[in-house]
């Protein structure tokens, strides 16, 4: 059974508005940590304010463990939140901050204070416990927020794009605490991110939004190789897919995809796929790494062209060449290629991505 | 900082003491009138010192076996005072006038002398709280006044707070209709004179019954305060991030107890600023106090009434105003602290 589940959640601002969120289908289990990830102004921070109860809904309904929340004041939703802005009060001491949801509740002083301590030690500040957030880091400030925010036990963490007011290096080992925290709480967590890498090393699952709509649920794997639509595989990814506009066509008894620059012979596998869209247009998508160089010629070569630039990145180099008007970027292990050689660029086997250019969807 | 030039620092110089003296004088000069006995008060040229004793220059005249008492000003020079060999009629005198307490034996005793060694200068201690001794006995109102003026001040406080900062705040956070109308309004009320305003407010006091009550003056006082209010914590409310609050309302509280816990703790040096300013407009005002009240005048109007009565004795006044002082120091400086005191914002 899922735990919190959406059911055609919307929600518009204003009577005759736009839909920030659109008709929004979802079920998150227990212990799962989920991201929402996509382009700012795709309704996922929306999202998770109406799962807090922060933001009214306009249609639709939440329920946690099959009941509904949609009535209840934030207070009273079991979920607790971690903000963009750390949103610690700067008018208490760290140990207050900690202490103020479980003084709200009237808990006892020793069960306060160990429950305090205790979430404190799991994010190493109990050494500011005494003192106020405008002494403590960046850093430092979000350990206190996320110490609130286990403190009280709650049944679902919201993380609103919380480590994007760090720096590049905290933000990636303050991203490995998180999952830790979670990971030792068993707790279930939805998590919001513009990041696609902070999405890809957290999430168990990743939900892609688009404009309120749900572009692909799938585990960091499936949203990367396996896209559901041009906008994710264009989304995720860098650099990202590279898309061909192709025609497919019936040449010797197989079925070829092709224009004046490229041919592509589908593998029989796929040719059911494919077979009601013969004489039609279509949009091929093949990620940088998926694109083999080879310096002859051979059947399955997918187009030839110059390597216009390489730029070297460590471990790989990313080719920038042109076939016909667009350009491409090819991810290659050969890292003395050199630049303005001919290079023959095929596609390995089974990578190739389509889609109905009409509905942008992928065609299976 | 930048090196001044020599004709930098002189006009710097020249202009930090223009400004250092149009304050200090005047206080000196209020200072020593307020302590000023019934004698020096009407001294002229005045000293703007404080003195702290009398000089008399006693002589006997055998004749009328009397004391001839003259007084001896800062300057040396001497004033006929009194011709008495009384001790009762001495010992009034010299409380009266010099602000000297002595009881008449105790003056008959140290004049004894001169019958012997002739004339002689005698210095006595002056009592420094004659004149506020004085004040409260001639003003038979003085101590209901202060409680008046205490109450009025604090409904003023309430009033304006309560109200202004709960408008402050919605100007701050919600988009409605008419806002900007409204913060404008806010301005123009201020424009007004409260005398103004006093006139048909009596009006409308007597209907509701207000009328010569501390609340009524208190809702006169705090019609501007209202406004001046709004204007200081709704430029405060902005500036506070929406997800502190947000933060407390996830965590547990309610709107009440957030805006209370958090919001309104993150403003407080707005409140301790307005809260300022309305002290200093109720505590101060004395025309709306006189239009509005009858039997029961607040302080400021005691020592306004003080001076009105009895022209002659302007260092009773002067003490009143001390006493109208001393509780507007106090309080400015207490609050001050917290004026001061912002709490870091919370960024990056």
């Amino acid at each position: 059974m899922s735990f919190l589940e959406l059911v055609n959640l919307d929600k518009r601002y204003t009577q005759k508005g736009n839909l920030i969120v659109n008709k929004m289908n979802l079920s998150i289990h227990k212990g799962e940590f989920l991201v929402f990830l996509g382009p700012s102004g795709c309704g996922k921070t929306t999202t998770i304010r109406m799962i807090s109860g922060l933001e009214d809904i306009s249609g639709g309904d939440i329920l946690i463990e099959g009941k509904s929340i949609i009535n209840l004041p934030p207070k009273e939703r079991g979920v607790s939140m971690i903000f963009q802005s750390y949103a610690v009060w700067p008018h208490m001491t760290v140990y207050e901050n900690i202490s103020y949801p479980l003084r709200l509740q009237k808990i006892d002083k020793d069960e306060m204070d160990r429950r305090v301590r205790a979430s404190a030690e799991k994010t190493n500040i109990t050494e500011y416990l005494s003192r106020y957030p405008s002494q403590l880091s960046g850093g430092q400030r979000q350990r206190v927020a996320v110490s609130r925010a286990i403190v009280v036990e709650p049944k679902i963490f919201l993380m609103d794009e919380p480590l994007s007011n760090l720096d590049a290096m905290l933000r990636v080992s303050m991203r490995t605490e998180l999952k830790n925290i979670h990971e030792s709480l068993g707790a279930t967590s939805i998590f919001v991110t513009h990041d696609q890498s902070e999405a890809m090393s957290l999430a168990d699952r990743i939900v892609i939004m688009r404009n309120g709509l749900i572009e692909q649920i799938g585990t960091p794997k499936q949203v990367y190789f396996d896209c559901e639509s041009i906008f994710v595989a264009s989304f995720i990814g860098t650099p990202p897919t590279n898309f061909f506009n192709l025609k497919v066509v019936k040449e010797n008894n197989r079925i070829v995809i092709k224009n004046e620059n490229i041919h592509y012979t589908l593998p029989i596998s796929e040719e059911k796929m494919l077979a009601p869209y013969i004489g039609q247009d279509i949009i091929m998508g093949v990620r940088p790494e998926n694109l083999e160089i080879s310096q002859s010629s051979s059947d399955e070569t997918f187009f030839v062209s110059n390597a216009d630039f390489i730029e070297p990145q460590g471990s790989h180099v990313i080719i920038i060449t042109k076939v016909g008007e667009s350009s491409i970027k090819i991810s290659s292990p050969l890292l003395d290629l050199q630049a303005k050689n001919k290079i023959f660029v095929s596609v390995k086997e089974n990578k190739a991505m389509f889609f109905d250019p009409k509905t942008e969807k992928r065609i299976r | 900082m930048k090196k001044l030039s020599v004709l930098q620092k002189t006009i710097i110089t020249l202009v930090m003491t223009t400004v250092l003296l149009a304050v200090i004088v005047p206080i000196m000069f209020f200072l020593a009138n307020a302590f000023s006995n019934g004698t020096e008060i009407y001294e002229y040229p005045k000293t703007p010192i404080i003195s702290f004793s009398v000089t008399v220059y006693v002589e006997y005249n055998e004749l009328n076996n009397e004391y001839t008492v003259k007084y001896v000003n800062r300057r040396g020079e001497q004033q006929n005072a009194i011709n008495s060999n009384s001790g009762l009629l001495l010992s009034n005198y010299f409380e009266q006038y010099f602000s000297v307490y002595k009881t008449g034996d105790e003056l008959l005793e140290d004049f004894e002398i001169v019958k012997t060694e002739g004339p002689k200068e005698f210095t006595y201690a002056k009592n420094m709280f004659h004149n506020f001794k004085t004040f409260f006995y001639i003003t038979s109102k003085a101590e209901e006044a202060l409680v008046n003026s205490i109450v009025a001040v604090l409904f003023t406080i309430l009033i304006s707070l309560t109200l202004g900062s709960m408008c402050g705040y919605a100007i701050a956070r919600f988009r409605f209709r008419g806002k900007d109308q409204i913060s404008v309004f806010l301005l123009i009320v201020r424009m007004f004179p409260t005398v103004g305003i006093s006139i048909p407010l009596a009006v409308i006091l007597i209907r509701f019954n207000l009328f010569d009550t501390m609340l009524g003056l208190a809702i006169l006082y705090s019609l501007p305060n209202i406004a001046l209010t709004s204007w200081i914590t709704s430029s405060i409310f902005v500036g506070i991030n929406r997800e502190l609050e947000e933060a407390s309302l996830v965590f547990g509280a309610n709107g009440f107890q957030t805006f209370m816990k958090i919001t309104l703790p993150m403003a407080l040096p707005a409140m301790a600023a307005s809260s300022m300013y309305a002290f200093l407009t109720a505590w101060n005002d004395t025309i709306s106090a006189l239009i509005l009240t009858n039997d029961h005048p607040t302080l400021a109007l005691a020592v306004y009434q003080a001076i009105g009565d009895n022209t002659t004795n302007l260092q009773y006044a002067a003490a009143g105003s001390i006493i109208l002082i001393i509780p507007a120091l106090i309080f400015t400086f207490v609050v001050r602290k917290y004026v001061n005191q912002m709490w870091g914002s919370v960024s990056v």
